[in-house]
């Protein structure tokens, strides 16, 4: 499989996670020191700070995203994936950082995406 | 499904008038000068997001009811949904956090304050406004005389749905409300490490119904 591949299989699954309100699912695609930076706000850092977030807007029922890539670039241990999303009517943009993991799964390092006005 | 979830236009309302109103522009001027990020605790339709960024901070809502946030986003705040009992922010991130008619919303007061605790910086202010826990309580019943009337009860903490005006729905029939006696309320404070450095029960009726206090994180 190409990196690209991985991506897109990376992102289906997270996709799908979310679509299933399995938030361990969704935390699993972090790494433990993982961030996630929304537009405005301190870093959300780490696994309790990503399950909490998680785990309260996914109570409300389940998120249907759809990624769409628009270029991945492969450095090795790090691959960066850079596209657009749309979530029930709403899109927006997002950078995402993956860390190359030893069984060769990628987990997200730096996950930003940006709500379009 | 967050409690708030079914009352966006009909709390937007509620909250709009003057005591509310009243209450937000006594919590702004408690933090005393902006310096830095502070971060509304319990945000609802985002109205002390405005005053708080006129005020000079940097702000930032947060709320757990979507449908509350989506109306605080349309009038532009920055605004995240998270649940007030585990904030998804690091240690020392914010220099103030305000959070205004929440208290009684809460499962777990304790758990909050802690967090509110854990998310100011050293120096940082904290800064809350509430219906008061005696006189506005479930336990206090305003005569048509001027005269309150007490009912016992008022030292067991729980949750409330009979309204305080029968023919007026309000918070407790909508939402419910978690009593918590005074000293439970200033005690869950001053459990967390903060210093209580103001108490003030705002406005002029007689008995007040609202208590504000400032507390810091040394």
């Amino acid at each position: 499989m190409s990196t690209s591949d991985d991506v897109r299989a990376f992102n289906e699954r997270f996709s799908a996670a979310l679509a299933n309100q399995d938030v361990e699912a969704v935390v699993d695609g972090y790494t433990d020191d993982a961030r996630i930076l929304l537009p405005g706000l301190p870093p959300v850092r780490g696994r309790d700070a990503i399950t909490a977030l998680f785990r309260t807007s996914l109570a409300r029922g389940p998120s249907r995203i759809t990624f769409s890539t628009d270029d991945v670039w492969d450095c090795g241990d790090v691959v960066i994936d850079v596209g657009t999303y749309t979530s029930d009517g709403e899109t927006g943009k997002y950078v995402v950082v993956h860390e190359r993991q030893p069984d060769g799964s990628l987990k997200m390092v730096v996950d930003a995406p940006s709500r379009d006005a | 499904m967050a409690r708030y979830d079914a009352h966006v236009d009909w709390y937007d309302e509620f909250a709009s008038t003057g005591s509310f109103v009243e209450l937000r522009e006594h919590a702004v001027t408690l933090l005393g000068p902006a310096s830095g990020r502070c971060l509304d605790l319990g945000c609802g339709t985002g109205l002390a997001l405005p005053l708080l960024e006129a005020a000079g901070w940097e702000t930032i809502g947060v709320e757990v009811s979507e449908p509350q946030l989506a109306r605080a986003r349309r009038r532009g705040a920055t605004v995240l949904q998270a649940d007030a009992h585990a904030l998804p922010f690091d240690d020392g991130s914010y220099d103030a956090v305000v959070s205004i008619l929440t208290h009684t919303d809460f499962d777990d007061l304790r758990a909050v304050f802690a967090e509110v605790a854990r998310v100011l910086r050293p120096g940082g202010v904290f800064v809350y406004a509430g219906v008061h826990p005696v006189f506005a309580s479930p336990f206090a019943l305003p005569q048509e005389d001027g005269t309150t009337v007490f009912q016992p009860g008022y030292r067991v903490t729980g949750w409330h749905t009979v309204s305080r005006y029968p023919d007026r729905p309000g918070i407790r029939s909508k939402v419910g409300v978690n009593h918590i006696p005074l000293a439970a309320l200033l005690n869950a404070v001053l459990d967390t490490g903060l210093i209580l450095t103001r108490v003030d029960e705002p406005r002029t009726e007689d008995p007040p119904l609202s208590i504000a206090f400032r507390a810091e994180k040394r």
